[in-house]
């Protein structure tokens, strides 16, 4: 007997077939109207942003700061509390400071942003390449990149993801005794804009072991390459002390290492107009003498599967390397966590060769993604971040880690008398690591993606190639990423 | 009926019939087609969704030049050319080290995990305690024990420690830093995490193994070994098998461990597939190029569902 049967208008199987039907549609409707609220986010955010990026003189200004001169104290007053709730979170990353002073200092400021204008900002201190690459370009692919990064800002910048900061950071690079040229010239694309408003000038300097090396050098740094090839082997004891932690593996700071000592050499990476430039002749005795210090085995053998950018400061700060060339995020965190082999720590320009010896700078800055969610919230965090108080704050609680991006701030006794004094004297005289070209978008997919030249010197030390033909295939290698970048 | 309401007139439009008849369907889809696909719509949504459309898109990436964010260009096989024809792209040495790491990393699961499902098997004393710990290593995450085995071989970890400490050698051992002996080193790790997934698959057959073939062979005269050759093994064929194929699937796409320990290196010597299919798309940024060499193991990965499905439907 079926359900008609017993009365009912309809039978089981409609009965079931029109639920079915009826869940679907509800289910359809749900997903419909969530899609809808998603799109109505999505179109919200490039608006914001369209409006913001063409014109960011005028969109990051909150209510009452138009017109407004911008001197430090003018500006300092000028971000008015925002009552208005901004939903989601706003997101801040940037590459790990190895010490959590430094991190806390970069992103407390962020958020008493957050708390000044009811916006809830999250930051995530980040270890180093290829890390947070990675984790950007999953970000980008879901289509949630973080509101601020600061990493791999000329890629993004050339691939449209990340906007112009030039007016912002005009508004502020005459503040405060004016920024060090480098914190300017680091973050300027090759086609004028500005990518990332500066916060810091990071300098490479060599932080070497006053104790061990200075006895036999009479409390000097090694005047020269061929000084550190004569007098390592005396120094160091391996395999418990190597004489330098170099880095040469597939991570972050193989190409400062290296890139120290082809300038010593009258060497570079790239010529004036950002072409790729390691065929030049005259880095054959930056990558010779590279390979003499590792054929002397004065450098740790397990770089070369350093997978981690980290290496060379572990290296350092456990007192198996004797020298290492690292930003000072070495001396930040010796001077956390191990102030006695801090206060044995010396830092001075790496070591010379014929042309000279120079080190590595570049400011540190953040950019903003222009697809992020609270984009139109970016450059109002921005124009928080830069106000010279801030970031003096931040230069005050990380002495030693950072040099200032204004000048003002490196002035007194601990940038002039310390031994961090060399940190200020680099952040004048620095070279990019794309120098003399300005920072280039193909460069760390050679470095970061790539790793081109850790597999040159790998060619060179362990398959014992000749250092022109290695060069040769570097080359060709770093011209792919040229040609995919660049040239259109 | 249905018949008659199935005819057309193709004298009146000139038009051919195109659409089956009713009756036709029915036949075809059976006759409760409607709803029955009705209510396996949700499932075949779902499976479209999550494999089927991810699957083709791999497979469209693999024939386009594309970067994170951007629209892809189409380049047909110039991705899967790139890999046999560019010297830096290592994917010989990866598909070498993929087919090494895999078939020696089974082969060792293998003995080790029938030898510890034999011993757990036994009447032991803390027989549950025993099995509990043995298949940690497979309970816990894999990014962790890997760190742990990292710790466990750096210069400065235990191991390295006791050589230091005792003047054992002139040198470390960089078991991960050493081209020569990091991928036997990854292999042992592999080894490691995966046995107890062997193990617990051989102690499940060999519970399964009927008590009276062992005790008619015994009366027969078997020894222990002959026991183990000729009733437990030839029991286990079907376990081995099945655990074989997917041990062989899970091994070969194995990225974490990898990536964790060497990172493919040093000098590309743990390099595998699946760590160069990840490490072109998302640090390189080339999103074809790592989708292209994700697309050579297909075939392989065909062949072994094949006949893994065949096996579990013959046990069915």
């Amino acid at each position: 007997m079926d359900e008609r049967q017993r009365g009912l208008p309809f039978s089981r199987r409609q009965f079931l077939g029109g639920t079915l039907t009826l869940a679907s549609a509800s289910l359809l409707a749900a997903c419909g109207s969530g899609t809808g609220e998603t799109g109505a986010q999505a179109t919200t955010a490039p608006t914001g942003q369209a409006t913001a990026a063409p014109k960011p003189t005028t969109a990051p200004a909150p209510a009452g700061q138009t017109g407004v001169a911008p001197t430090t104290a003018a500006v300092a007053t000028t971000p008015q509390p925002d009552l208005t709730i901004v939903s989601g979170k706003f997101n801040v990353w940037f590459s790990a400071n190895w010490n959590t002073v430094t991190d806390e200092a970069v992103g407390n400021v962020f958020v008493d942003w957050g708390k000044q204008n009811n916006v809830k900002v999250e930051w995530q201190s980040i270890p180093g390449s290829p890390v947070i690459l990675q984790k950007e370009s999953a970000a980008l692919a879901a289509g949630q990149p973080p509101e601020l990064d600061n990493n791999n800002q000329t890629y993004w910048y050339t691939q449209g993801e990340m906007g112009d900061l030039t007016a912002t950071v005009n508004k502020f690079k005459g503040m405060a005794g004016g920024m060090y040229p480098i914190a300017l010239s680091s973050l300027t694309a090759q086609d004028g804009g500005i990518f990332a408003a500066p916060y810091a000038v990071d300098v490479w300097p060599a932080h070497w072991r006053m104790d061990l090396i200075g006895a036999k050098t009479g409390g000097r740094f090694f005047n020269s390459y061929d000084e550190l090839i004569e007098l390592g082997p005396q120094i160091q004891q391996p395999p418990k002390t190597y004489t330098y932690a170099y880095a040469v593996g597939h991570e972050g700071d193989h190409v400062n290492n290296l890139v120290s000592a082809l300038w010593a050499y009258g060497g570079r990476l790239a010529d004036e107009k950002g072409v790729p430039d390691i065929k030049n002749p005259a880095n054959k005795a930056g990558i010779d003498v590279v390979a003499r210090m590792w054929k002397a085995n004065l450098c740790a053998p397990d770089a070369w599967g350093a997978t981690v950018t980290s290496f060379n400061n572990e290296a350092y700060q456990k007192g198996r390397g004797l020298i290492a060339t690292n930003p000072a995020t070495i001396m930040g965190w010796l001077l956390v966590n191990d102030k006695e082999l801090g206060d044995k720590t010396g830092l001075s320009l790496p070591p010379k060769g014929p042309a000279g010896a120079f080190a590595e700078g570049g400011a540190i800055g953040f950019g903003y993604f222009k697809k992020a969610k609270l984009v139109d919230q970016s450059l109002k965090a921005l124009d928080f971040f830069m106000q010279p108080e801030n970031l003096l704050k931040i230069s005050k609680s990380v002495e030693g880690r950072f040099v200032p991006v204004y000048r003002d701030h490196a002035k007194g006794d601990f940038w002039e008398k310390s031994k961090f004094s060399a940190l200020a004297s680099i952040a004048e005289a620095g070279r990019i690591r794309n120098w003399p070209a300005p920072p280039q978008p193909w460069m760390s997919d050679v470095t970061d993606a790539k790793y081109t030249l850790s597999d040159m010197m790998n060619k060179v030390v362990r398959q014992n190639m000749a250092i022109e033909q290695a060069q040769d295939e570097a080359q060709k290698d770093m011209m792919d990423s040229y040609n995919k970048f660049v040239k259109k | 009926m249905a018949r008659a309401e199935a005819t057309y007139t193709p004298k009146a439009t000139g038009i051919l019939p195109v659409v089956p008849s009713r009756s036709i369907v029915r036949r075809l889809l059976g006759p409760d087609w409607r709803l029955g696909w009705l209510l396996v719509c949700p499932v075949f949504l779902i499976l479209m969704a999550l494999l089927v459309y991810p699957f083709l898109d791999a497979i469209l990436l693999s024939f386009q030049n594309r970067f994170i964010g951007k629209v892809g260009t189409w380049v047909g096989f110039g991705n899967y050319a790139d890999l046999f024809s560019n010297p830096n792209s290592h994917f010989a040495k990866a598909a070498l080290n993929t087919v090494v790491i895999t078939g020696s990393a089974i082969i060792g699961k293998f003995f080790i995990g029938t030898a510890m499902a034999c011993v757990l098997n036994q009447h032991i004393r803390l027989k549950n305690l025993w099995r509990g710990l043995m298949f940690l290593p497979w309970a816990v995450p894999a990014v962790v024990t890997a760190y742990a085995w990292r710790f466990m071989f750096d210069t400065s970890g235990p191991i390295n420690g006791l050589i230091a400490q005792f003047h054992l050698r002139d040198d470390y051992i960089y078991f991960f830093n050493d081209a020569q002996i990091a991928l036997p080193s990854l292999v042992l790790v592999i080894i490691w995490s995966g046995t107890p997934f062997w193990t617990m698959n051989i102690l499940a057959g060999m519970q399964a193994v009927p008590a009276e073939l062992y005790e008619a062979a015994e009366l027969d005269g078997a020894g222990t070994v002959q026991r183990f050759l000729y009733i437990t093994m030839p029991s286990l064929k079907h376990v081995f098998f099945v655990t074989a194929l997917l041990s062989t699937i899970w091994t070969s796409a194995n990225l974490v461990q990898i990536l964790v320990l060497t990172g493919g290196g040093p000098d590309y010597s743990t390099i595998t597939l699946p760590l160069l299919a990840y490490l072109t798309a998302i640090p390189g940024a080339r999103l074809g190029g790592g989708a292209a060499i994700a697309m050579t193991m297909l075939p392989a990965y065909l062949v072994l569902v094949y006949y893994l499905t065949r096996q579990m439907l013959k046990q069915e």
